[in-house]
């Protein structure tokens, strides 16, 4: 199903695939577009699908699906995702620049993206994002890649598993988390990805981001724990901290309170003083 | 009434606040005040108990449908809810809890119903007439709900009904429903935890229904005694908790905003539901909705759909046309013999009874100013209407969150706007008339597209006299905190930089 009723699907072409976005404005038109970047094995819609509609209802809202580059003979790197989201920037943002938000493997690309243009990049928000691969993610990563050739029944309890925090997965009845575990999907060009995710480290950039900075740790993560997201908050100049109480999946989790961290940033990314970390929200 | 020809003793010692309803919103506002300890202030209670709509509306299966831990005051965390969605009896308990602990009974008037309020130009003062005497104060905050006042149809030959007749609000124990025929008129929130307990008692239940709800599971169950002895001794565990039912709430904002990949999977939540609990096809049909989920209320219960499967129960779609004697026609044609009518029709939600009651600084009524629909500036404060707030008042209500965090914000707003006169020694506040209006603009903007707007029901959300979105707030809660919980004396200062200067120092 369409991901929002004014959202206009098109593709830019990059070497020789087709990247595809989903725009709620047009170039010209003035709006800074908010430009969602997914993480690993997802797309717009699969983890935006809530978050895309709240954010639409403010904003321009510009997502993107990573393309499967099948005829790759080497190992994918960051930046070739990269290459894939600056070509729709420069397609569908060159006038106005944009308000990047990667989640995610989608955070490290966007980190990347910050550092090598700036010019393309307003305001930069990467939630549960990470700038180096440590050994328990490495870990986790050779199971993933274990049970992906061998057991794909134990994958998607293991993804599922990881992906949600605790509380919020001993919430849910059998039958949720049973429904959760069988919407587990492996869409092509997943393997790549998660042979990359084994390797990041864009460390020696991020210390060059120049745009005002929003940080979005996971209190819950088991995949990558909150500890990069302070790390990224120690490295990155211009950046503040905000801390989210779900596991990784934060989009699918709190999208309600992603959508009002992201609003707040980008409506006066200057509202929080760089170096600071934002009070917990209290109800 | 007393007050026309009033002794000495009638009229009560000037204080700074008074505060009408002894509700969520009064014994909220009520504590603040009491805790800060800085102001005078005495709550208007009409009945004989706090608890206001907890304390009207005890009919059997009576609950809340958003979780206990958070429908209740983050100032006071409650380890001791004994279910997710508490009954009825025990929120009550809750709020009588509050009012005592919380030193707030000694201010509170019972039987002291507001019979009339009126702005005294020259005292700069609301004058306050009730049962119990007459009361002033520089500010008033009436605190009544929206669903305080029970709305009954009018329906022709009504008067003649030979048998028991109330409305759910108004529930009158005395009659024994066991072995009688009994009608429950409306299909809403009320209807739904009213009916399964109904056909328990009743050998012959009806129920009129004019349009079908949508029904989701109700993911109710017991605390253990483990998780109320932790949540007694980890109080930050209940924040957490707390937390993950507001940001749930939150996240079902986006289905109202009628974005269909959205709603279409919630409602089919709900039709799941239906024919998992009922398999005749006729059934079924009369209880699926005709209009897009979330455009009234979204109903939670696990025993309504199944009570229609009991063969002394009837759902009648046709709506009540008349009533002779002991017969209840329908619109459908039908005719029912009944023993007791009960009417789970809602509140006058809309057309506010106080707002006949309240008179400002020109001696116009509250309703007269309103009587193409209610607004508020930041949905507190109206021009013309000096020194007055309203809790719980015009475009407050939530389809998707608790009420209680929306009272708490207007709560914090009304607690800083009293500071601010006190600290600018000001003797009125009155928002200016361009103000509210800006902001009403603003809210209809807001509430275009969405699901209570264009998703093709009739429902409490929307003034039939305008057309407009007056009892919902239509944005996600948390917004609401952040737009309408933080007061800004700018557009007030606008309407006293609008008013002579010369009335304005005859009033100091």
């Amino acid at each position: 199903m369409k991901i929002h009723p004014d959202a206009v699907e098109g593709q830019v072409r990059v070497e020789d695939s087709d990247v595809t976005y989903y725009d709620t404005g047009t170039p010209g038109d003035g709006r800074t577009p908010v430009v969602l970047i997914h993480g690993t094995g997802g797309s717009a819609t699969s983890h935006f699908r809530i978050l895309y509609p709240m954010l639409a209802a403010r904003h321009r809202v510009l997502a993107i699906n990573f393309s499967h580059l099948e005829n790759l003979t080497r190992e994918l790197r960051i930046e070739d995702l990269a290459a894939q989201v600056i070509a729709v920037l420069e397609d569908r943002a060159a006038d106005t620049g944009a308000h990047l938000v990667g989640y995610s493997l989608g955070a490290a690309v966007s980190a990347t993206i910050a550092a090598d243009r700036p010019e393309l990049v307003n305001t930069l928000t990467l939630i549960a994002g990470w700038a180096k691969t440590d050994q328990q993610q490495a870990l986790r990563n050779s199971i993933w890649h274990r049970l992906f050739h061998g057991d794909r029944d134990a994958l998607r309890e293991f993804t599922t598993f990881e992906a949600y925090g605790h509380p919020f997965l001993g919430s849910l009845s059998e039958t949720e988390v049973a429904a959760l575990v069988a919407a587990r999907s492996f869409p092509p060009g997943i393997e790549e990805q998660m042979k990359l995710n084994r390797n990041i480290n864009i460390l020696d950039k991020i210390g060059g981001i120049c745009a005002p900075t929003l940080i979005v740790g996971c209190t819950y993560d088991h995949m990558v724990p909150i500890k990069h997201s302070r790390l990224l908050f120690g490295a990155i100049p211009d950046a503040r901290l905000a801390e989210v109480p779900s596991g990784h999946a934060a989009p699918m989790e709190r999208p309600a309170q992603l959508f009002q961290l992201i609003d707040g940033f980008v409506v006066s990314p200057q509202a929080v003083r760089p170096g600071t970390t934002l009070a917990s929200i209290s109800v | 009434m007393n007050t026309q020809n009033n002794s000495e003793q009638d009229v009560h010692e000037a204080v700074d606040v008074i505060i009408v309803g002894a509700g969520f919103g009064g014994l909220g506002m009520g504590t603040r005040l009491a805790r800060e300890g800085e102001k005078s202030f005495v709550i208007l209670e009409r009945a004989t108990e706090v608890g206001g709509t907890w304390r009207d509306n005890d009919y059997p299966g009576a609950a809340c449908d958003v979780p206990s831990h958070l429908y209740s005051y983050s100032f006071r965390l409650n380890p001791e809810w004994s279910r997710t969605f508490a009954p009825q009896a025990e929120i009550l308990g809750y709020l009588s809890d509050v009012a005592r602990e919380e030193g707030l009974l000694p201010h509170i008037h019972f039987g002291a119903e507001l019979i009339e309020a009126r702005w005294d130009v020259e005292l700069t003062r609301w004058v306050v007439l009730t049962p119990k005497g007459v009361f002033t104060a520089t500010n008033l905050v009436t605190a009544v709900g929206h669903l305080s006042e029970p709305k009954l149809p009018q329906i022709p030959g009504m008067e003649t009904f030979t048998g028991d007749m109330f409305h759910s609000a108004q529930w009158n124990r005395d009659v024994d429903l066991a072995g009688k025929r009994v009608g429950v008129v409306g299909s809403g929130a009320t209807a739904i935890q009213v009916v399964p307990e109904v056909a328990k008692e009743a050998s012959e239940l009806v129920v009129f229904q004019r349009s079908a709800p949508y029904v989701t599971p109700r993911p109710d169950r017991a605390y253990t005694d483990a998780e109320k002895g932790m949540y007694r001794r980890l109080p930050e565990t209940m924040e957490e908790v707390r937390s993950e039912m507001f940001w749930a709430n939150e996240d079902r904002y986006a289905q109202r905003r009628g974005t269909p990949s959205l709603v279409n999977p919630a409602a089919k939540v709900a039709i799941d539901h239906l024919h998992k609990q009922i398999q005749d096809p006729a059934l079924v049909a009369k209880l699926t909705p005709d209009y897009t989920f979330g455009c009234k209320r979204v109903l939670k219960s696990n025993d309504y759909y199944p009570t229609f499967n009991a063969d002394h129960v009837t759902l009648d779609v046709g709506g009540v046309e008349s009533i002779a004697n002991g017969i209840v026609r329908s619109h459908g044609g039908e005719s029912h013999e009944l023993d007791v009518l009960i009417f789970c029709t809602g509140f006058e939600a809309t057309d506010l009874p106080i707002a006949y009651r309240v008179f400002g600084n020109s001696g116009r009524s509250l309703s007269e100013q309103w009587a193409n629909g209610m607004q508020a500036f930041a949905t507190m404060a109206v021009t013309g209407f000096p020194n007055m707030w309203i809790l719980n008042g015009p475009n407050t209500g939530l389809g998707h969150n608790s009420a209680v965090y929306i009272a708490e914000s207007q709560i914090e707003y009304i607690d800083a706007a009293l500071k601010y006169m006190d600290t600018n020694q000001l003797a009125v506040l009155e928002i200016d008339g361009a103000a509210e209006e800006k902001f009403m603009d603003r809210v209809e903007r807001l509430a275009e597209g969405t699901v209570w707007l264009e998703g093709g029901c009739k429902s409490w959300y929307v003034d039939a006299r305008n057309g407009r979105l007056t009892t919902l707030w239509p944005d996600p809660a948390y917004s609401f905190r952040q737009e309408n919980g933080v007061f800004d004396p700018a557009p007030f200062e606008l309407a006293r930089r609008h008013t002579d200067a010369a009335a304005l120092s005859e009033v100091r």
